[in-house]
Order: C-alpha cells, then sequence, then structure tokens
C-alpha cells in the first residue's frame, strides 16, 4: 500500500531500457526531476507512467492504486488527471496547432465555444506561443511544438504534470522559459505533482528546490 | 494442404470476429459520446463523410452513368427495344441490388480504405495514438468510432447516388439509341422497384461500410515500429475489404432469396 502524500510509487521496478530494479517515490505536490542515462529510458518511464506498457518486473503506483490492475476505463480516467508534455509536443499531425491546444477542453464539453476560445487563447499568450495557430504541426518548430503541448496540458488543469525530455532540442534561452513557465504553472494548484523526466543534468541548476533522483545509479533512497 | 487451409479458416474467422469487435464497441461507444466528446468526434465524422463521400462523388458518378450505359445497351441488344418492363426489371435487379452497392464498395476501399489504413499506421508509428490516449480520449472512440460510421454513411449515400445516375446513364442511350419515352422506361423500373430491393441495397451498403472501415481501422491500428509496415497494412487492408464485401454479398444475397 502506497502512503497516501505520494503521487507516484515504483517498487522493484524493472523495463526493458532499464533492467536493473528500481524502488522510489514522488510526494504529491513536489517538484521531482527523474536523472536517467538516456532519453529512451524517459519515454519508456512515460509509457510505464501512464498505462501504455507494463513493467518487466516490480509495481507502479500512481495516486495510491496500482496501475496494473485498472481497466481500461480506470486508465483513462487516470491520465485525466495527469498532463503529459511530449519532449516532440504530442501534436497530433493531422489537426491544426489550435485544435491540438483546445482538443482536450472540447472533447471535455464542459466549455462552449466561446469560453473554450477565450481560454486557449490567454493560456498561449501567457507561455509566449508567437507561431501559426491555423498551421499543421509539421510546419512549426520543435520549440513552438513543445509550447502548443504544454498550452495543451495547461488547459487540463492537471493533478501531475510529467515533462518528458523537457531540455532536449531547446537552447539556453528556450530551456530557462519553459522551465519558468512550467515553476509558476507547478504553484497555480496546491498539491499539484511536477515530474520532470531528464537525462541532461543541466536541469538540476535550473530548478531551484526540486527533489532530484537519479536512475542510473540503482536504488534510491 | 488441409491443415493449411484449416490454419486459413480459424484465421479468417478470428479475424471476423475481431471486426465484429471493433464494429460493436463502436456502436457502445455512440451514446458515451453523446454524453462527451461530442463536438470533436463528430467533427472528425464530418471529415470522414466528406473525404470518403463527397470527393469521391465525382468518381462514382462516372463509373456508374458508364455501367448504366453499358447494362442498357447489353440488355436491349438481349430482349430487343420494345420490352420496357424486362429492360426496367433487368436494370433494377443488377443495379439496385448488385452493381450500386458492390461498385461503390470497391471504389470506397479503394479511395478511403488505404488512407485510412496509411493514415492510422502514421499516426501509429508516431505515437499520436498514444498522445491522444494521454490526454484521457480513447482512441477507439475519436479516432476509430467517427471512421467507421463516416464511411459507412458515405458508402450508404454514394450507393444512391450510383444506382440513380446508372438509371439515368441507362435511360439517355435508351432515349438516344432506340427512342425510348422516358414514360415507359420509368414505368418499367419503377414496376420492378420494390421495398424489397431498395431494403436490399441499403442492408448491403451498410454491411459493406461497416466492416471495409472496421478491416482499414483495423490494419492501420496493426501497424508496429517500422514505416515498411504502413503500405503493407493499406495493401491488407484493401484486400481484407474486398474479400469481406464480395464474402457479404453472397450471404446477403443468398440471405434475401429465402
Amino acid at each position: 500500500m502506497t502512503a497516501a502524500t505520494d503521487t507516484i510509487r515504483a517498487e522493484g521496478l524493472s523495463f526493458d531500457t532499464l533492467p536493473r530494479e528500481v524502488s522510489f517515490t514522488v510526494e504529491q505536490g513536489s517538484v521531482t526531476i527523474v536523472l536517467t542515462a538516456k532519453e529512451e529510458i524517459d519515454a519508456c518511464l512515460v509509457r510505464l507512467l501512464l498505462g501504455f506498457a507494463r513493467p518487466a518486473g516490480g509495481r507502479l503506483f500512481l495516486f495510491g492504486t496500482d496501475i496494473s490492475t485498472l481497466t481500461d476505463r480506470g486508465l483513462t480516467a487516470l491520465r485525466q488527471q495527469i498532463g503529459l508534455v511530449y519532449a516532440s509536443g504530442g501534436l497530433i499531425s493531422n489537426l491544426k496547432v489550435w485544435e491540438n491546444v483546445t482538443l482536450p477542453l472540447a472533447y471535455s464539453n464542459r466549455f462552449s465555444r466561446e469560453q473554450i476560445e477565450q481560454m486557449g487563447l490567454a493560456v498561449l499568450d501567457r507561455i509566449g506561443y508567437i507561431g501559426k495557430l491555423m498551421a499543421l504541426p509539421g510546419h512549426i518548430t520543435l520549440f513552438q511544438k513543445r509550447l502548443a503541448g504544454f498550452a495543451r496540458t495547461m488547459l487540463t488543469d492537471p493533478d501531475m504534470v510529467i515533462y518528458e525530455s523537457p531540455l532536449s532540442g531547446l537552447n539556453q534561452e528556450e530551456r530557462s522559459r519553459f522551465l519558468s513557465t512550467a515553476s509558476d504553472f507547478h504553484l497555480e494548484k496546491a498539491g499539484r505533482t511536477s515530474l520532470f523526466l531528464s537525462s541532461t543534468p543541466e536541469i538540476v541548476p535550473l530548478l531551484k528546490n526540486a527533489r532530484v533522483i537519479t536512475l542510473s545509479q540503482g536504488q534510491l533512497p | 494442404m488441409i491443415t493449411a487451409l484449416g490454419h486459413w479458416i480459424i484465421y479468417r474467422i478470428l479475424d471476423l470476429s475481431d471486426l465484429v469487435g471493433i464494429i460493436l464497441q463502436a456502436c457502445r461507444n455512440l451514446p458515451v459520446t453523446l454524453r462527451i466528446g461530442r463536438r470533436p468526434v463528430f467533427t472528425v465524422f464530418l471529415k470522414q463523410v466528406y473525404f470518403t463521400g463527397f470527393e469521391a462523388l465525382k468518381v462514382v458518378i462516372i463509373i456508374s452513368l458508364t455501367i448504366g450505359v453499358v447494362i442498357i445497351t447489353q440488355i436491349i441488344s438481349l430482349v430487343g427495344a420494345g420490352n420496357e418492363t424486362l429492360t426496367g426489371k433487368v436494370l433494377v435487379w443488377v443495379v439496385i441490388r448488385e452493381l450500386g452497392p458492390l461498385l461503390t464498395a470497391i471504389v470506397v476501399t479503394a479511395r478511403s480504405g488505404t488512407a485510412i489504413a496509411t493514415e492510422l499506421g502514421y499516426m501509429k508509428i508516431n505515437n499520436e495514438i498514444e498522445s491522444i490516449e494521454s490526454l484521457g480520449i480513447p482512441a477507439s472512440q475519436y479516432l476509430i468510432m467517427p471512421r467507421i460510421f463516416g464511411v459507412t454513411t458515405a458508402v450508404m449515400i454514394l450507393t444512391v447516388y450510383f444506382e440513380i445516375a446508372s438509371i439515368f446513364g441507362g435511360f439517355i442511350v435508351a432515349s438516344i439509341g432506340w427512342h425510348v419515352p422516358f414514360e415507359r422506361f420509368s414505368e418499367g423500373v419503377f414496376a420492378s422497384l420494390t421495398l424489397k430491393e431498395m431494403g436490399m441495397s441499403v442492408a448491403k451498403s451498410l454491411f459493406f461500410g461497416l466492416f471495409l472501415s472496421a478491416a482499414c481501422c483495423k490494419q492501420g491500428l496493426g501497424v508496429g515500429k517500422s514505416a515498411t509496415q504502413i503500405p503493407q497494412a493499406a495493401t491488407k487492408g484493401v484486400m481484407q475489404s474486398l474479400f469481406l464485401v464480395f464474402l457479404l454479398d453472397g450471404i446477403l444475397t443468398v440471405v434475401s432469396l429465402l
């Protein structure tokens, strides 16, 4: 059983790209960096945390529930609590940038078109997105894709945000801007957990007060 | 030889049960979508109807006019120009019962079946399907259901256009070539056009649309990690769809005679 204050608890977790077992916890409301040996592990961890892949060994608890016990419907409900910012942006290639950003809001059926437009434009303005909104994702830069993916996550107001390889492919200025927005967003909701999965150690000084877990060194405190 | 045949039959039955499962899942998702996800799912549905139905209309009309011309010429050369009742009957039997739903399904399979399998395969390789599911949006509801119902709607509408254009094409040739007046020609057609004939046409286009779209969706989602699997998925989707369309055509025709 996982403690009530742990958003994530991994017990003896092992998978293809990380054969050595790892155990760690991510506390609710914390900013945690999981340092990995390579980006491939970040992607693999994302798949495990969202229930797209099963670990080779061990157990993984999210919000107190062993995710291997969840049905498809349970996994869908769990994913609605989590915001994921993919390294590639995670945008759908046949939807325009604007449609990508507002997709979760339109899907939720909770807001009118006018409200969605207002909320979408506000969040894009806030994160400083200056690219084309009616272009397909193939026509914008990686940073713009990342920002659009982040805007989409912000609109869902999740309890936990996972950032996959957040520094990958960005220059120094883009990194600072992105992490600064992520830090501000973390503080906006009480109890929100922010998990940064990164293979770049330069992220540690950029995120002050973050707890660091180094997966490449095996068993963790 | 017998073992191989047995394997092939078992594989086909399992495949068919998978497709039935996909179609039933789409039907189950329908009431859920009315509560949540209505707007984006309906947008995908409309896009599918547009790409499959509207954009294929020109091709279908040209094919159907040609088919109408060919059939009426063959019938008149067989039975002569004075027998409008028989001409109408054969035209209705051939076009409404058989060729309308069948050829429309073949055109849709060639145009949209490949497109669906390729698009879903590309999305699978680029992790876009996982990206959609990571938002708490089930792919079966957002990607599959509107494609299945969109293609089915388009096949049913295109079949009606096909049949109207075929009969019209037949009339043009009969009128110009053999001076058959519209009244006599339409009398022959409408005398044979019963509710059963139209029901059979609707039932065929419904089943063809459901199964061909489900087959192409299944093949697209079955793509693994290699780009070479995308064209393979498209080819398999088309072949499986054609096989199913002919199989269902045979089954429904036999059932209608019972």
